[in-house]
This record gives C-alpha cells, sequence and structure tokens, in this order.
C-alpha cells in the first residue's frame, strides 16, 4: 500500500462521512432530485465546475495539450465559458421557472407531450450513460496506475463510493461534495502546476525554452502542432473551422448539457442561477487552461511520452513531493468521482421520474393523479443509480467490442439532440411538440447513423460535415418541417408564457440591484481572460520566437 | 496572429456577457414594478 493509495482511501472516506451526514436531511424527492430547490451561489458554482471537470479534463484535454494543441483547445475552452453564460440567461432562468425536477420532464412540460418527456429521457439516460461508463474506466484506469491495486478492484473500489453519495444522500449530497471536490482540484492544481513548473525549470522559461526549440515550439503556438487534431487539419484554415465547430459542441455542453443545466433546477433563485453561471464561465476556462498547461509544460522534461493521458500522473508522482503528488491526484479523483456522481444521479432522476412514471401512468391510467409517491420515487431512483454502476463497471471490466458503437454518440449528442430544441423551447413560438420530437429524433439519430456508416466506410469526414454539426442540420430541419404541418396547442403556448414569465419572488429591489451589479463586473470575465492568456501564455512565447 | 486569436477570444465572451446583462436589465426593466432602470444604464430602486 503506497502513500497515495493512502491519501485516495482518506479522500473517499471523508466524502463517504459528509454524504452519510447529508442524507439524514433528506426528506422528500424535491430534496433528493433537485436539493429542495434551495442551493446558494457556492453549491451551484461549485457543481457546475465539478459536473464537467472528470478524468476527460486531467487525462483527455491534459493529453491532447501535451501533444501540442493547447492553441486550438483554448480557442473551444472560450466557448465553453461563453455558453455557460448564454445558457443561464437563456434556458437555466427558464428552466427553473417549470419548477420541473428533470430537464425531461421540463421539455415534456413545454411541449404538453409524454413522447417528447419520454424521448429525451431515454436520449438522457444513454448519454449519460455513456459518459459515465468514460469516467469510470478513467478512475479505474487512474486508480490502479497510481496505487499498483488491480483495475478491477479500482473500478469497484470508485464505484462504490460514488455509488454511495448519489444514493444516499442524492443531489443534495452531490452538490455539497461536488463544491469540495471542486475546491480541492482547484487548489491540488495550482499548487501542481507550481511544482511541474519548477521542475521543468521555471514557468516561463519553459514556455521560452519551448518556443525556441523549432522541435516544440509549434505546441504553443495557437495553430498547434501539424497533424495532432487529426490529418484532415492542416491549414490555418482548417484550425479555424477546428475551432468553430467544437467551440459550439463545447458551447453546448456549458449552455444545455443536462450535467450543467440541471444545476440550475437545485438553484435557490434566479439571481443565483445568474451570478453561478459567471463564476462558472472564467472558472471553467481558467481551470482547463491551467491543467493544459501544466500538462505541456511536461515537454521540457519528458518529451513524447508513449502514453499521453497519463502525462499528469506521471508529473504527480515524479516532478512533486510525494505529499504534493497525493494531493493532485486525490484532487483528479475526486473531479473524476464528482462527475460520476452527477451523471448517476441524472440517470437515477430521468429513470424515476420521467421513464417509470409515464410507464406507470400508460399501464394504470387510474393513478395519474396518485399523490404522496416520493418513497416510491427516490426509491426507483435509487435502484436505477445502482444498475447505472454496476452496468458501468461490468462493461468497464469485460470491455466488449459493441462498447464502441455506443461510445461513437460521445459529446457530439448533446449539440445534436438537445440544442436546437432547446434553444426553440424558449425563443420559438412556432415550434410544436411534433416538429421538437421530430427534432431531437432526427438529431439523435441522424448523428448516430452518420457516424457509425463514416466509421464503417472508412471515412473521415472534414470538420465541417462532422456528426455534431449533421446532426444540428437535421435536427432544425426536421424540428421545421414537424412544426410546419401542426398547431402550436394552447397548452403549449401556456406553458412558453409560464416559462418566460419572472415569479413576482424573483423581484425584491435589493436582490436585483446586486444582480445587475454582479453582471456589470461579470461583462469584464473576457478581459479576464485576456489578461490570463497574455500574461501565462502569449507574451513568454511571443518574445522566445521574436514576435 | 496569437494575440488575434486571444482578442477574439476575450471578444465572444465579452460579447455573451453584456448581451446576458443587456437582455437580464431589459426583462427586470419590462417586469418589475419596484426597479426602474435609467438610460445611463444605472439602476435605481424606488
Amino acid at each position: 500500500m503506497n502513500i497515495y493509495f493512502v491519501g485516495m482511501i482518506i479522500v473517499m472516506a471523508a466524502f463517504l462521512v459528509i454524504s452519510y451526514f447529508v442524507s439524514r436531511k433528506v426528506r422528500n424527492a424535491e430534496d433528493f432530485y433537485v436539493a429542495g430547490r434551495n442551493a446558494p451561489v457556492l453549491l451551484i458554482a461549485g457543481s457546475l465546475l465539478a459536473s464537467y471537470m472528470g478524468t476527460g479534463l486531467f487525462m483527455g484535454d491534459a493529453a491532447t495539450s501535451y501533444k501540442g494543441a493547447l492553441g486550438p483547445m483554448t480557442i473551444i475552452a472560450s466557448m465553453l465559458g461563453a455558453g455557460s453564460i448564454f445558457g443561464a440567461v437563456f434556458f437555466g432562468r427558464q428552466l427553473r421557472r417549470s419548477n420541473t425536477i428533470t430537464i425531461p420532464e421540463y421539455f415534456g412540460m413545454r411541449f404538453h407531450s409524454d413522447s417528447m418527456r419520454m424521448l429525451s429521457a431515454v436520449v438522457s439516460v444513454v448519454t449519460m450513460a455513456v459518459y459515465l461508463i468514460s469516467v469510470v474506466q478513467g478512475l479505474g484506469t487512474l486508480m490502479s496506475t497510481v496505487t499498483g491495486v488491480h483495475y478491477h478492484i479500482c473500478l469497484i473500489a470508485c464505484a462504490a463510493v460514488f455509488t454511495f453519495i448519489s444514493v444516499t444522500a442524492g443531489s443534495k449530497g452531490v452538490l455539497i461534495t461536488d463544491t469540495l471536490m471542486a475546491a480541492l482540484f482547484t487548489l491540488s492544481l495550482l499548487i501542481g502546476i507550481g511544482f511541474i513548473a519548477k521542475e521543468t525549470g521555471g514557468y516561463f522559461d519553459t514556455i521560452r525554452s519551448l518556443a525556441s526549440d523549432p522541435d516544440t515550439s509549434a505546441i504553443l503556438s495557437w495553430t498547434g502542432k501539424p497533424g495532432v487534431l487529426g490529418f484532415n487539419v492542416n491549414s490555418t484554415f482548417d484550425v479555424i473551422l477546428w475551432g468553430g465547430v467544437y467551440g459550439i459542441v463545447w458551447g453546448a455542453v456549458g449552455m444545455i448539457s443536462p450535467w450543467q443545466a440541471s444545476r440550475y433546477q437545485m438553484a435557490k433563485s434566479e439571481h443565483v442561477i445568474l451570478k453561478s453561471s459567471l463564476i462558472a464561465a472564467f472558472g471553467l476556462f481558467a481551470l482547463d487552461f491551467f491543467a493544459m498547461m501544466a500538462a505541456l509544460l511536461v515537454n521540457r522534461v519528458y518529451p513524447d511520452m508513449p502514453d499521453p493521458s497519463r502525462v499528469m500522473i506521471w508529473a504527480s508522482m515524479n516532478l512533486m513531493p510525494k505529499i504534493i503528488g497525493v494531493i493532485l491526484l486525490t484532487g483528479i479523483l475526486s473531479a473524476g468521482i464528482s462527475s460520476a456522481t452527477t451523471f448517476q444521479s441524472l440517470i437515477g432522476a430521468s429513470v424515476s421520474n420521467d421513464i417509470m412514471k409515464l410507464i406507470r401512468i400508460r399501464m394504470h391510467p387510474e393513478k395519474s393523479a396518485e399523490q404522496n409517491t416520493d418513497r416510491r420515487d427516490i426509491r426507483i431512483g435509487r435502484i436505477a443509480m445502482i444498475a447505472a454502476a454496476v452496468i458501468a463497471v461490468a462493461i468497464s471490466v469485460t470491455n466488449p467490442q459493441a462498447l464502441f458503437i455506443i461510445m461513437f454518440l460521445g459529446s457530439s449528442m448533446i449539440a445534436s439532440t438537445w440544442m436546437p430544441v432547446a434553444i426553440a423551447s424558449v425563443f420559438s413560438k412556432r415550434v410544436t411538440k411534433t416538429g421538437a420530437f421530430c427534432g431531437m429524433l432526427a438529431g439523435f439519430a441522424g448523428a448516430f447513423i452518420y457516424k457509425i456508416a463514416t466509421y464503417f466506410a472508412g471515412w473521415e469526414p472534414p470538420v465541417y460535415l462532422d456528426s455534431a454539426l449533421v446532426g444540428m442540420v437535421l435536427n432544425v430541419i426536421a424540428m421545421t418541417i414537424g412544426s410546419a404541418f401542426t398547431q402550436v396547442t394552447d397548452q403549449e403556448k401556456a406553458a412558453r408564457k409560464k416559462i418566460l414569465t419572472m415569479p413576482e419572488s424573483e423581484k425584491e429591489p435589493g436582490d436585483v440591484k446586486r444582480t445587475l451589479r454582479v453582471m456589470r463586473i461579470g461583462c469584464f470575465v473576457g478581459v479576464g481572460i485576456f489578461a490570463v492568456l497574455l500574461i501565462f501564455w502569449l507574451i513568454p512565447y511571443m518574445n522566445a520566437v521574436g514576435k | 496572429m496569437e494575440i488575434l486569436i486571444a482578442a477574439a477570444v476575450c471578444a465572444w465572451i465579452t460579447f455573451f456577457a453584456v448581451w446576458a446583462y443587456l437582455k437580464v436589465k431589459k426583462d427586470y426593466r419590462n417586469d418589475s414594478s419596484s426597479v426602474s432602470v435609467t438610460k445611463k444604464g444605472k439602476d435605481t430602486v424606488r
């Protein structure tokens, strides 16, 4: 048993104890699924950061940056921040006004359609499951690499921890542990990058050294190292296009992805939504940028690592004092667990509140007005969460070949399936339930089939024909056609009016004044990001290359 | 070129932040009877 293993066990035990105490305050389904709709700015902002930041960031994005794509990745990270702000104002507030528990329930309410609710619930569960499997695999790899314990045991240990948090404490526990984990991995990253820089010869000196070496200079240029983004991305125009397309995909994640937008259903007020989105916009960008920069610096001491996805693990174990390495690795572990709890609790909520509820009503219509179903709803949700964890571990252990088909769906699903319908649900007077249903189905199925077809045909499409864009276009076309041949019903008009009407409780003058003040300050988020880029990347890089 | 990209990044985030601020301010002005927003952009509470 090494020190990293001990550190991870201590952190996981701490989160288990915290969630046990939080679980004692869960009284009903609203507490369990939407934290009693009473969460303050700190918890919402913390959860927005923690839900996004997972093993994907510390192993995936870090590896891409290490290989030489910091510039293009920075472009899409900024779109993620912009999406976060846009999503809060134009979707998050409306989502909260709907007084629903899940986003599928919101779609069902907005379009007055059980079919729409069922379709979006199924899509949501599939999407969350894909991400959960990916995070579980990342957690297992991280823990087994660091501790030397068998991969399967690590998978089970991590799954047991995040399942305990989700199942016992529900969303309340997830929000609290997410926020603590966000604090832990932010702190550990900032400390960690300092030690990595020290070992590589100093932060600014390492940038200057990498930039002035012809072999490594390209990894710091805004276009990145040629070929690192795929063989279709070669020219400057290709890189701009790549940044634009994947920027839209990431922007969609920040804007309307269930693991981001669902936090707004838990917020105490719309003021909380607006303030936390600004914190998240800056935080998401800054954490992403510094994690990628930390990985990039490692090129100075260990270029051409065989498995770049382990660059942060290697740096933690080789470039810093043991205790600091433990802090950084437990921070990365926390980031993975926090994302897993979010995905898992969303799966539980959608299965219980949407899928099973709709099936029950279909089979027993006389029970549709049934009251006091909280205990049953929570029980079904818990069973679904445990089932999701078991399936995720089983798939990670067996790693079946068929898995690659579902993993194809990946990040493009949010942009192709959810984004056009989510935006139309707020902005469009003309979109109907039929249009929304056709749009979501076409976006989901279109992107999936297209991706499978291009894979089997052995053809890598150019960036402008990426499955996310194809799915989005199909979504909009199907939504437009479906809406053109049907009429908006009175219930749909009433639902739209409801989500566009600000509740009286939001108009308290003191709150309004404070929120507008924060949002005025928020207008300078872009300037803050510009300053970060200038100081920590561009000035030392441009000095070194003589620009 | 790097500076231009950084400036573009700054510009589009600022664009969304300003758009969000103006939208929220307009919403409060339209919906609230207790808050008025002056032409100079200062928020005054009655």
